[in-house]
């Protein structure tokens, strides 16, 4: 024991923090607790995003002059305004660098087929955010609902594109069917509950909401579609990616319930107590389902004999549809929390199919209007 | 609390903490941010309202819950990918990790990474830091009967893993 001590003391003497760092760690920390508020600049992160900024500002070829004015801003001002941006909403001065400088960036970050869904799933949810928070300061005036829907509006249609892979021949990733079609519809599904509560409790922006509405389960309604389609393709065809697929859907339904109980930990002790327990009752109902789902999975690989064979197919589909349940759960979950604390706002419950007749009838007419274009 | 005495907490435990989460990651740039966000948690979580016992303890937890998360995200990050140049150039760490710590140190770290994170964290808070196994005990909320045991479980483990390994 003498010999590791001595090894011990040894290593510990290599492991110093300077004085200088002392007082920077301490001059930083004094100084978030002190402004609660104000934004956080994380240094480490703005160094490396300023790189990839500047990188990006002066290879945007295809925009040279938009490209020019980042870099100008940029280097005047480091990536703390970048950062800044983030929070802003439509009519705030900041609001068209986070459109076009951070989300042009990022969206040119993603490569993957699935980084690319991801990401257009993430801009839904930023638009529907900033409408959810604009509704509730009474701040969505009409040119700010325009500005959100059409970017809205836009990107749905970047969505849809790739799910019509399938239409065109070509074949729509796995990985998007299983799993980021079942994240995104939830996430939509939860939203919409969110923005009609909204619209019921603000009369004033109601009209801006309700049209936002109406695109939101406009898309929703397509990736629901999607996302049926595929589960029963799967069932049918006794798809042999049967395995891959349930695989990457409990991947799907562990990040959100991560995400849900991030969530919980972040809304501290300020949440409503109903919100909490309401929000922990799902965040447990979908672990115990993918508890289920794992288990299930773990007594067909024991038993291999002809009967699970058969009845395998099945279930792996009614595992799919469960731990679409248990995505939905936890979506629901994290977003009760979060509009309790950003928005202030109590939603209990998410029902199956919302009821709104004029969201509805709205919808269909924009389906005709649609037609008739077409045709 | 009052500030100054958050303070005084601070200048007496940082470097500490940071000690310990260093010889947890092995990343000192990872481990101050770690450390700061340790504080600020602790600082906010006082200034709701709430009573801390023993903030030494509470530091240690918070630090922990970091460490552990960080972990679980990047699955692992073992002595051997860094000692073997697994990191950029412009880390310095393959070769000041050899520089500051000394062979034998190194050595003794690649031991621990072969065991469980939650003995390593036990060895480290003995050894590195210098807690007794009561206050271990306040960290882990344990009896102070179980992390002796602990203790000198892992210790015997990690005597055998260096011995042979």
């Amino acid at each position: 024991m003498d010999n590791l001590e001595k090894i011990f003391d040894k290593a510990k003497e290599g492991v110093k923090l300077s004085q200088q760092e002392k007082e920077k760690m301490k001059g930083f920390i004094l100084s978030v607790t002190k402004t609660p508020e104000a934004p956080v600049r994380d240094e480490v992160f703005e160094r490396r995003t300023f790189k990839r900024l500047l990188t990006y500002a002066v290879f945007s070829f295809s925009r040279p002059a938009a490209a020019f004015a980042v870099l100008m801003l940029v280097i005047a001002s480091g990536a703390g305004i970048s950062l800044a941006a983030e929070g802003s909403l439509p009519g705030d001065i900041l609001y068209p660098i986070k459109i076009e400088v951070n989300e042009g960036f990022r969206e040119h970050l993603a490569r993957s087929d699935e980084a690319k869904m991801e990401w257009f799933v993430s801009v839904a949810e930023r638009r529907m955010e900033e409408t959810e928070r604009l509704a509730s300061e009474d701040r969505l005036d009409d040119k700010a609902r325009a500005t959100i829907e059409a970017n809205f509006a836009k990107n749905a249609e970047k969505i849809k594109t790739r799910l019509s892979a399938t239409a065109t021949g070509g074949e729509v990733k796995l990985s998007i069917n299983a799993d980021v079609t079942s994240r995104l519809e939830t996430s939509l599904m939860a939203h919409e509950e969110i923005l009609s509560k909204l619209a019921e409790k603000n009369s004033g922006s109601k009209k801006e909401i309700t049209s936002v509405l109406v695109e939101v389960k406009s898309i929703s309604k397509s990736v629901k579609e999607v996302r049926k389609n595929f589960e029963d393709d799967v069932f049918e065809k006794r798809n042999s990616r049967l395995e891959e697929a349930t695989a990457l859907r409990l991947k799907a339904s562990l990040e959100a319930i991560a995400e849900a109980k991030k969530a919980l930990e972040k809304s501290g002790d300020s949440i409503d107590e109903e919100v909490r327990k309401k929000a922990e009752e799902m965040i447990k109902e979908a672990e115990e389902i993918v508890a289920e789902v794992k288990l299930g999975k773990a007594a067909e690989q024991e038993d291999q004999s002809i009967m699970s064979l058969k009845s395998s197919a099945s279930s792996t589909t009614e595992a799919l549809t469960r731990l679409h349940e248990a995505v939905k759960l936890s979506s629901q979950a994290k977003l009760m929390l979060e509009a309790q604390s950003r928005l202030k706002l109590k939603v209990l419950e998410f029902p199956a199919t919302s009821s709104r007749v004029e969201i509805e009838e709205k919808i269909e007419e924009r389906n005709e209007e649609e037609l008739e274009i077409n045709l | 609390m009052k500030e100054k005495d958050f303070l005084a907490a601070y200048e007496a435990y940082s470097e500490a903490l940071f000690r310990h989460c260093y010889f947890r990651i092995y990343d000192r740039e990872k481990a101050k941010d770690m450390v700061q966000e340790t504080f600020i948690r602790t600082w906010e979580y006082i200034l709701k309202g709430e009573k801390v016992e023993n903030i030494r303890a509470f530091f240690y937890r918070v630090l922990n819950n970091l460490v552990v998360d960080e972990i679980r995200r990047k699955k692992s990050l073992s002595l051997e990918e860094i000692t073997e140049g697994g990191f950029q150039a412009s880390d310095n760490k393959v070769g000041k990790l050899q520089v500051e710590l000394g062979a034998e140190a190194v050595n003794l770290m690649r031991s621990m990474e072969k065991m469980e994170e939650e003995k390593k964290q036990l060895l480290i808070m003995r050894f590195i830091d210098g807690l007794g196994p009561k206050e271990i005990a306040s960290v882990v909320g344990e009896s102070e009967n179980v992390i002796s045991v602990r203790l000198s479980r892992a210790l015997k483990e990690l005597r055998e893993i260096f011995n042979n390994g």
